[in-house]
């Protein structure tokens, strides 16, 4: 359950942790302030964790062996693609609601 | 919320932690609960994690598992509807008759044998014999899936009088409910296989054979058909129009179960089932007062003694399921200002008038009971036309001896046509005999044919009698009174 500055498919938690995670391998805190970051949404902890486990269980994303208490997650190739579609799809929506509010 | 001291932080991550299925917990709980750590704790994000964990452990939860709760939510629900129905008349009936033979002891104690065997011979879990006992259920369950599909389809028709209040849709559905509380017992024999070997060790074989066989032994006998309960509905019944034209009609309760009407309007037939009186009846369309019909009816078993006009007569709670099968009589009750006639001392703080006496009679019901076992004799009244102890009206004639005056106002209400409430301040017991022209209220009209002596235009009316015998007068005003609403009714279709 995101807290929501933004409504829409911009501020679902799992394409938000997608996007995030296709620059590079974050534990959890470090996804929930760069998503706090890039895209002004504040996920909360549950609903971080709640998406978690279901990107993990799709395996679009895959937890990294760690030392630490704090286990970074990776986007796998199965992950990359489904975030490019989303994102192409997303840009396509976009392209044409942009086009049609530019004044006639 | 601001942030919390760490110490308390941390018992309020273990916490919300706990809200997780094991299995999550194992695999994201340490990183979860530094991350909840790393920031202060606010009530969205205690909210936000506890949705989140709720969501996890139904998410953990097998799908048949999720179907009982969902039953339990269920059947949760139409408990507080029939909890909150208590307080409305319906006219629907639970498939009680066809439920009960899933639900009997009998069978609860087979689940939680069928559990108990599940758990010792295959090592399953609470959970997975509850399980088991859900299917077992619904399997048992189907016949009667089948009869409320037939009901449903008009394949079949419900000829027993008994079962025509039957709601199709509640039958077939009714397996269905129960699964829940199956899941339950089921579970429960699980557990008390889990148990069975810890107890034979430390209580000894022996003893544990002995409780088994004991608690076998006081569910069959828990299973065992109850003993002579009435249910609310007659065995028999049969309802006919009568169009004779007679005025007379009567509704009688006779021995062994049986209620006869002969020539009686519904009306009437409706407030002797819902123990009304003509004020606290209201409602009903117009043909409820005119058409007149004769019921024969017969309870199963002799219903055991009630008080005249108790309000759990079986006989009065079987006639309200007989017109709502075959009347289709549906009511409510409410509580309603209603126009009334308060009784009033004529002169306030005076004396009442010569014909009211405080009476010298012991009418308490100890003294009337002492009374009918000694035969004692009553002590003198004042008066040797009052009656020694009661209250009688006859047309033109209204008597009391040692009784209160709130013996009456049901009387005085019938002649006025308004409910009557004391305001006189006037305790204790008293006689008179008021005499006034019979025709003289505006209430209920006598019925047709009635032999009524030949008006006497000397007598004064009721109103104007009570102020000169009693001292007493009726004032207009409003008293709030709970009443019976008839909100539908219709005539009723061949036997």
């Amino acid at each position: 359950m995101a807290r929501k500055p933004k409504s829409g498919p911009a501020s679902d938690p799992e394409l938000l942790i997608l996007a995030s995670l296709a620059e590079g391998p974050k534990h959890g805190y470090l996804i929930m302030t760069d998503v706090e970051a890039f895209a002004g949404v504040s996920l909360g902890a549950g609903t971080l964790y709640t998406a978690i486990t279901r990107l993990v269980d799709k395996k679009l994303i895959a937890p990294q062996s760690s030392a630490g208490r704090q286990r970074p997650y990776r986007i796998t190739a199965k992950g990359a693609a489904a975030l490019a579609d989303q994102l192409a799809g997303m840009r396509r929506v976009a392209a044409i609601g942009f086009a049609r509010l530019r004044p006639a | 919320m601001s942030a919390t001291s760490q110490p308390i932080a941390w018992y309020i991550v273990r916490a919300l932690l706990r809200i997780y299925p094991k299995a999550w917990r194992r695999e994201y709980g340490p990183e979860l609960a530094d991350l909840l750590l790393a920031r202060p704790l606010s009530i969205q994000t205690i909210g936000n994690v506890s949705v989140s964990g709720a969501a996890e452990r139904i998410r953990a939860i097998d799908v048949t598992t999720q179907l009982g709760l969902a039953a339990m939510a269920v059947i949760l629900a139409l408990a507080v509807r029939n909890v909150a129905g208590l307080f409305v008349e319906t006219t629907k009936t639970l498939p009680t008759i066809v439920v009960a033979p899933l639900m009997s002891e009998l069978y609860v104690l087979f689940l939680v044998g069928g559990g108990c065997w599940f758990h010792v011979r295959r090592g399953g879990t609470a959970a997975a014999a509850g399980v088991q006992a859900m299917k077992i259920t619904f399997i048992a369950g189907l016949p009667v899936m089948v009869i409320g599909l037939f009901m449903l389809t008009d394949v079949i028709h419900v000829s027993n009088p008994a079962h025509h209040a039957l709601n199709p849709w509640a039958v077939l559905f009714a397996p269905l409910f129960r699964l829940p509380e199956c899941w339950i017992w089921g579970a429960v024999g699980a557990q008390v296989g889990r148990r069975l070997p810890r107890l034979a060790r430390t209580r000894g074989k022996g003893t544990v054979a002995l409780a088994l066989v004991a608690i076998g032994v006081v569910g069959a006998h828990a299973a065992q058909p109850p003993g002579p309960s009435v249910p609310a509905r007659f065995d028999v019944a049969s309802v006919k129009p009568n169009n004779s034209g007679e005025a007379n009609g009567s509704l009688r309760e006779q021995p062994g179960g049986r209620v006869m009407a002969a020539n009686m309007p519904l009306r009437a037939i409706i407030s002797f089932a819902y123990q009304t009186n003509p004020f606290t009846l209201v409602g009903g369309p117009d043909w409820i007062a005119r058409e007149r019909f004769d019921i024969a009816a017969k309870l199963e078993t002799e219903p055991p003694p009630t008080p005249p006009g108790s309000a759990n007569d079986p006989i009065a709670l079987a006639m309200r399921t007989l017109l709502a099968d075959r009347f289709k009589v549906k009511v409510h009750r409410e509580t309603r200002d209603v126009d009334a006639y308060a009784l009033v001392l004529a002169r306030p703080g005076s004396a009442p008038g010569p014909a009211l006496k405080r009476s010298t009679q012991d009418c308490s019901p100890e003294a009337m009971r002492t009374r009918a076992a000694g035969g004692a004799t009553p002590a003198a009244s004042g008066t040797a036309l009052v009656p020694s102890c009661g209250a009688r009206m006859a047309p033109g004639r209204l008597q009391l001896g040692g009784l209160s005056l709130a013996s009456v106002l049901g009387p005085i209400g019938g002649l006025t046509g308004r409910v009557v409430v004391d305001r006189t301040g006037l305790a204790g017991a008293w006689d008179f005999e008021l005499t006034f022209a019979p025709d003289s209220g505006r209430g209920i009209a006598p019925a047709p044919g009635a032999n009524l002596p030949a008006p006497d235009p000397d007598l004064p009316s009721i109103f104007a009698a009570l102020q000169e015998q009693l001292g007493l007068k009726l004032e207009p005003t409003k008293t709030p009174l709970d009443v019976v609403v008839i909100d539908s009714a219709e005539r009723p279709g061949p036997d």
